[in-house]
């Protein structure tokens, strides 16, 4: 799965960011699982510089897959 | 003297007002002792503005008796949810960040309903700021719903939903963000529109780019009344539309027989619905069937990139919208909401471009779909859980499955309606969701008050009161 940055990475810039507990921290990473999906779910559909998303392959289930 | 006119609908009780036959400080005060009573229990209030909503019906009673002109709204009873500015009324957002702010000006929809004649009652509960889940350590505790108690009202636009639905409201206002105002709609027996893009300005109000201010009601005659009244170009909102609104109520007999609702088979049997909900599901496409509207099955895609979409930019914007103040005041935000507050720090603008980018292509694929195959509006279940703790399992929460069929509709701006379609095992109600083409909100109007004229759903009041 592409993610933008790594637990321990997200864990070491928030700690800088915030006052937050380490508790605080888990159910963050566990929270942005959910961005990493959309993440990767976006990024199924970008296509080079010379050419629109393809809206033929874009996906027919609520998980991003394909009946075809 | 009318008994209870607050069990009638909005525009019944607009009506008896216009014909002097319900004084507007009667209404008001009917629909007090209601919350009052109500209140304590359910939580679907966070303020109540007793004074002045008295104060604004006497100014009423007061313009009927000497025959000024009256605005459509007049006399009917709101709660407005309370990430709506509203002038000299708390607004607090349920959080401790804002308890006290008390906004200098209305939000210009809160203008445009007051010029109505709306009378504003209070300040309905949501998740703080909109983009969290409830904690009964929140600023105001979780509303809970009038159709069983034990359970949560679904939000974010939870206590409009409750209001509205145990008539302590005529009607209320929520924001739909990714379906916040459809899905309570759909979670109490209501109908529950997201205008197009554009049509209702947030002037005055967070500048999200998808959310947009909905109507919660009890019939679809009132969802339309609110709209028109809701709706008009605003020159200092970049992204409010600038043509004349289109006549809501006037239009809104229309006979629907032959119109085509497209039916999504594959996209919602992949979704994890529950029993119930696909059971209503069937009864409802039976109900559109016998109103003479012919289904065709469709093959519908990208609504899972979309609903990705969508759910990064509420992300960003939120991230956005609070950076400096999740530093300044940390011990001020509820303990999961800094926490939903902080996805946004983690998501590059390279993600947001191709957010945007994939919400245009979705946008002009699904008006493509709508127009070469001629249809009316599409027909899914508004959500595909029964009750609001189902809809907020962790896991599936994070991914925004309870939003499957409703985010979408917010990246690409299509109106979208949720009608009542019956009941779950837990008693709490079970909505079904229409969409249709940008600026075509009525023909969703006219499909769900052909409906509501054919159904009963209205008139059914929670039991526990």
């Amino acid at each position: 799965m592409k993610k933008n940055f790594n637990n321990e990475d997200r864990s070491e810039i928030v700690r800088k960011m915030v006052p937050i507990s380490e508790d605080e921290i888990s159910d963050l990473n566990k929270l942005l699982e959910g961005v990493d999906n959309a993440i990767e779910l976006m990024s199924n559909l970008v296509q080079p510089f010379d050419k629109d998303i393809d809206v033929s392959k874009m996906s027919s289930t609520v998980d991003g897959e394909n009946y075809d | 003297m009318i008994e209870s006119p607050n069990l009638l609908s909005l525009t019944e009780q607009a009506k008896l007002f216009r014909e002097g036959k319900l004084s507007a400080v009667d209404n008001v005060k009917s629909h007090l002792e209601l919350i009052n009573n109500l209140n304590p229990q359910l939580n679907s209030f966070i303020t109540i503005d007793s004074k002045g909503a008295l104060d604004q019906a006497e100014l009423l009673d007061r313009s009927r008796n000497n025959g000024e002109n009256l605005g459509p709204l007049s006399g009917a009873i709101l709660g407005i949810k309370d990430s709506i500015p509203t002038k000299d009324i708390t607004t607090t957002n349920n959080s401790r960040l804002l308890k006290n702010w008390k906004p200098k000006r209305d939000a210009s929809v809160i203008s445009r309903l007051r010029e109505a004649g709306a009378i504003i009652i209070g300040k309905t509960n949501l998740n703080e700021f909109g983009w969290s889940r409830p904690s009964e350590l929140d600023l105001s505790p979780p509303p809970w719903s009038p159709w069983n108690p034990n359970h949560m009202s679904v939000g974010s636009s939870s206590g409009s939903g409750a209001a509205t639905s145990a008539r302590m409201v005529s009607a209320s206002i929520g924001t739909d963000g990714g379906g916040s105002a459809r899905l309570p709609a759909g979670a109490h027996n209501l109908y529950g529109i997201k205008p197009t893009h554009g049509l209702v300005s947030r002037l005055g109000m967070d500048h999200n780019g998808h959310s947009e201010i909905s109507p919660l009601s009890r019939t679809a005659l009132d969802l339309a009344l609110l709209l028109q009244s809701m709706s008009g170009f605003e020159p200092e909102d970049d992204m409010s539309w600038p043509e004349a609104v289109p006549e809501y109520v006037k239009n809104i007999d229309s006979d629907i027989s032959g119109w085509k609702i497209g039916v999504p088979r594959n996209f919602i049997d992949s979704a994890p619905n529950e029993p119930e909900i696909i059971e209503a599901f069937e009864i409802f496409l039976n109900k559109l069937e016998a109103l003479g509207c012919k289904l065709e099955d469709i093959d519908l895609r990208g609504m899972a990139e979309a609903r990705a979409a969508n759910f990064i930019v509420l992300n960003s914007e939120s991230y956005q919208r609070h950076q400096k103040s999740l530093k300044l005041h940390w011990n001020d935000y509820g303990q999961i909401t800094r926490i939903y507050l902080l996805q946004g720090a983690f998501i590059y603008a390279n993600d947001m471009l191709n957010a945007a980018e994939i919400g245009r292509a979705f946008k002009n694929y699904f008006s493509k779909l709508l127009t070469d195959n001629e249809i009316k509006a599409i027909v899914t279940p508004t959500s595909p859980f029964a009750t609001a703790e189902r809809s907020r399992r962790p896991n599936e929460h994070s991914k925004g499955v309870n939003a499957c069929y409703t985010a979408p509709f917010n990246i690409s701006g299509h109106p979208s309606v949720s009608l009542p379609a019956g009941f779950g095992e837990a008693g709490i109600p079970i909505g079904m969701m229409l969409t249709g083409e940008i600026h075509d909100d009525t023909s969703l109007l006219q499909i769900a008050h052909a409906y509501d004229k054919e159904t009963e759903w209205s008139d059914i009041m929670p039991k526990s009161f």
